[in-house]
């Protein structure tokens, strides 16, 4: 790291402003970073270039980060890369270690975006252009690897998992076909000639449910008061004690898996989160205990989305391909201020890329101090009486559904998804396979496609790359694994 | 239930255009509904499996968890509270653009609060809290624009 590295004393402020904005609206189902850069795009017209793209990268890793706040107080991803946190880190809110938990997800969130940023600064032109060598096959190898492995290790039997997978699928194929020009399931809806939204589905499926789940339970849940309510040494402790009880394999793997997923173009931090989970679980000597409060359950996936956003900064940088919708945003501001990324970027505004850079560490030394400083105030929402909270949900989720959109029909999806949610959660479906097989069907279809239609028609395409042959039978082993390892358990 | 769904997904797919020799955009809906339709069978063996090893077994067939309350009559009331509450959330949905975003957000809010506290003084006070605080994050905060509705706020 060169000294450049420092960031200019000036540009602070504007880092500080990005990250806690980046963390509000992180925390808030339905309001992601990808809004809230679009959103302020335009009140950087006003600012240089610098202080404009420094306080980008603040919005954007506040914003992943903020995501675990409400996943772990709430049982609500504030972003889609939040989902798999919930699982483990409102069982520990459940249990009276909500502080402990947003601890944790601080700190690997910390690990994690280091480790991204590390490997951005040393390896971004070089993984850039591995990163292309990922065609078709291997997209759609990789896509089928994802989608298997996260069904796999849910906790609900195999078929219910992979049902829910199914639905999220036929859910992404809604709207016009993106390689023929073809509506598909979109009952002459002008609303859905371009598909399911995400956001509202989001809101749905983890808000209102939760709201719906809520609303038929009696009485105020009873949780274990926390030992460690604020910040000291105490805390510090806990969260030290907790972090060793990680397995280091999951604090090494975590990374890697979010960094690599990054580099991809189009694969996203959530697909980083349910990846290096799913790994996690399959490694893991007591796979049972994934779901019930698990401080690896909270590692995995946040350094794998944390780390992602390193990793997602490569393609755009290197060879300006964005990897993911924050990435495709943040490319539009630096166009907008003269500044074409691409390969001559490394050599000639060497300036401008340390104070990305800079502003990119110091955004998660500020994620790390006021993610620590803010727990007694994370802390106090899991307190907050049914009677408030859940009205200031729902109406918030509703709200933000149509802010999102900017249309009341995402607020009727937002609905009808909540009660399908509500249907599944019932009869034991797990809903995280749902959202995961939306965000990936496009990928997973368009990709199968224009590898069948390359190679006219030869399915072995994806036996002859090495890289989709071994991706492909990961994919195949995955379920195998586990249910032998339950075998044996049971 | 689910195979229904597969049935009928199925026969969307049918409609989708088609191109000769190469996969189109109906391949991948007939794929999903024939994958569903599959395991929808397999959840419905594995049940009747299930079923038929707790008859054997001469047990009591497991229902799933409930919360308990004092009464018959409350379990019932409780058990109709996340219905009552969809068809509000889909009503919020419909009133907000006719009455604006403040008197829907004042209705839907004051809903769920009586859905969750009898506490009179959180029955006026929340619904109110909740559509202020919401229309100043919204509104004044972010700039969203918000339906006026019948007050024009």
């Amino acid at each position: 790291m060169t000294p450049e590295l420092l960031l200019a004393p000036e540009l602070l402020p504007f880092l500080v402003g990005g990250v806690l904005l980046g963390i509000v609206v992180g925390a808030v189902p339905g309001l992601t970073a990808t809004l809230a850069i679009s959103l302020l795009l335009p009140l950087t017209y006003q600012l240089a270039p610098l202080p404009a793209i420094v306080m980008m990268t603040g919005i954007f890793t506040g914003g992943i980060y903020g995501g675990s706040i409400a996943a772990i107080t709430l049982r609500m991803p504030g972003a889609p890369a939040s989902a798999m946190t919930m699982l483990d880190g409102y069982a520990m809110a459940q249990r009276g270690k909500a502080g402990s938990a947003i601890a944790l997800a601080t700190f690997s969130s910390f690990v994690g975006g280091i480790f991204g940023g590390v490997v951005l600064v040393l390896f971004a032109p070089q993984l850039a252009r591995v990163a292309l060598t990922f065609q078709s096959p291997e997209m759609f190898a990789l896509v089928v690897l994802a989608l298997i492995a996260v069904a796999t290790v849910s906790r609900e039997s195999l078929p219910k998992s992979m049902t829910a997978t199914v639905i999220g699928l036929m859910l992404a194929t809604v709207g016009i076909d993106r390689l023929v020009p073809v509506p598909r399931y979109t009952f002459a809806s002008v609303d859905l000639l371009v598909g399911v939204p995400l956001i509202p589905v989001v809101i749905g499926l983890f808000a209102v449910t939760e709201l719906l789940h809520q609303s038929g339970e009696s009485g105020e849940a009873v949780r274990p008061s926390e030992a460690q309510p604020g910040l000291g040494a105490g805390r510090l402790a806990a969260l030290w004690s907790d972090a060793r009880s990680v397995r280091i394999g999951v604090w090494v793997k975590s990374p890697i898996i979010g960094t690599l997923v990054g580099a991809l173009p189009g694969a996203g931090a959530a697909m980083a989160a349910f990846l290096s989970y799913s790994e996690a679980k399959r490694s893991s000597a007591e796979p049972e205990r994934f779901g019930s409060g698990v401080p690896e359950g909270i590692v995995a996936p946040e350094a794998a989305n944390n780390a992602m956003t390193g990793g997602a900064f490569i393609p755009m940088l290197a060879l300006g391909i964005p990897g993911d919708a924050v990435t495709a945003v943040i490319l539009g501001g630096l166009v907008v201020h003269g500044i074409t990324p691409g390969p001559q970027l490394f050599g000639e505004a060497s300036e401008l890329l340390a104070q990305l850079f800079g502003a990119y560490f110091w955004s998660y030394v500020l994620i790390l101090v006021f993610g620590l400083a803010l727990i007694p105030v994370f802390v106090r929402i899991t307190r907050v009486p049914r009677g408030i909270l859940f009205p200031v949900i729902g109406s918030l989720a509703i709200v933000a559904a149509f802010t999102s959109e900017g249309t009341t029909f995402a607020m009727y999806l937002t609905a009808g998804v909540g009660v399908l949610g509500f249907v599944l959660r019932r009869y034991g479906y797990p809903l995280i396979p749902v959202l995961l097989g939306l965000i990936l069907g496009p990928m997973l279809e368009s990709n199968l496609r224009r590898s069948l239609i390359l190679s006219q028609g030869d399915a072995t395409v994806f036996l002859r790359s090495p890289i989709a042959a071994g991706l492909l039978l990961a994919a195949a082993a995955f379920p195998l694994l586990m249910l032998r390892r339950r075998r044996i358990d049971s | 239930m689910l195979l229904l769904v597969a049935v009928a997904y199925g026969l969307g797919a049918t409609r989708i255009p088609s191109q000769a020799g190469e996969p189109g955009p109906g391949f991948m809906p007939m794929a999903l509904a024939l994958l569903l339709a599959a395991l929808s069978l397999a959840i419905a063996v594995g049940g009747l499996r299930r079923r038929v090893r707790t008859d054997a077994n001469g047990e009591a067939p497991s229902d799933p968890p409930r919360t308990v309350s004092a009464s018959a009559g409350s379990l019932s009331r409780d058990a109709a509270k996340p219905w009552s509450a969809s068809i509000a959330t889909i009503a919020y949905a419909a009133l907000f653009q006719p009455l604006g975003f403040v008197l829907s957000t004042l209705a839907y809010s004051g809903y769920l609060t009586s859905l969750f506290t009898e506490d009179r003084k959180l029955r006026v006070s929340v619904p109110i809290f909740v559509a202020l605080a919401l229309f100043v994050f919204f509104r004044v905060a972010l700039g969203v624009r918000l339906p006026t509705g019948l007050l024009g706020l």
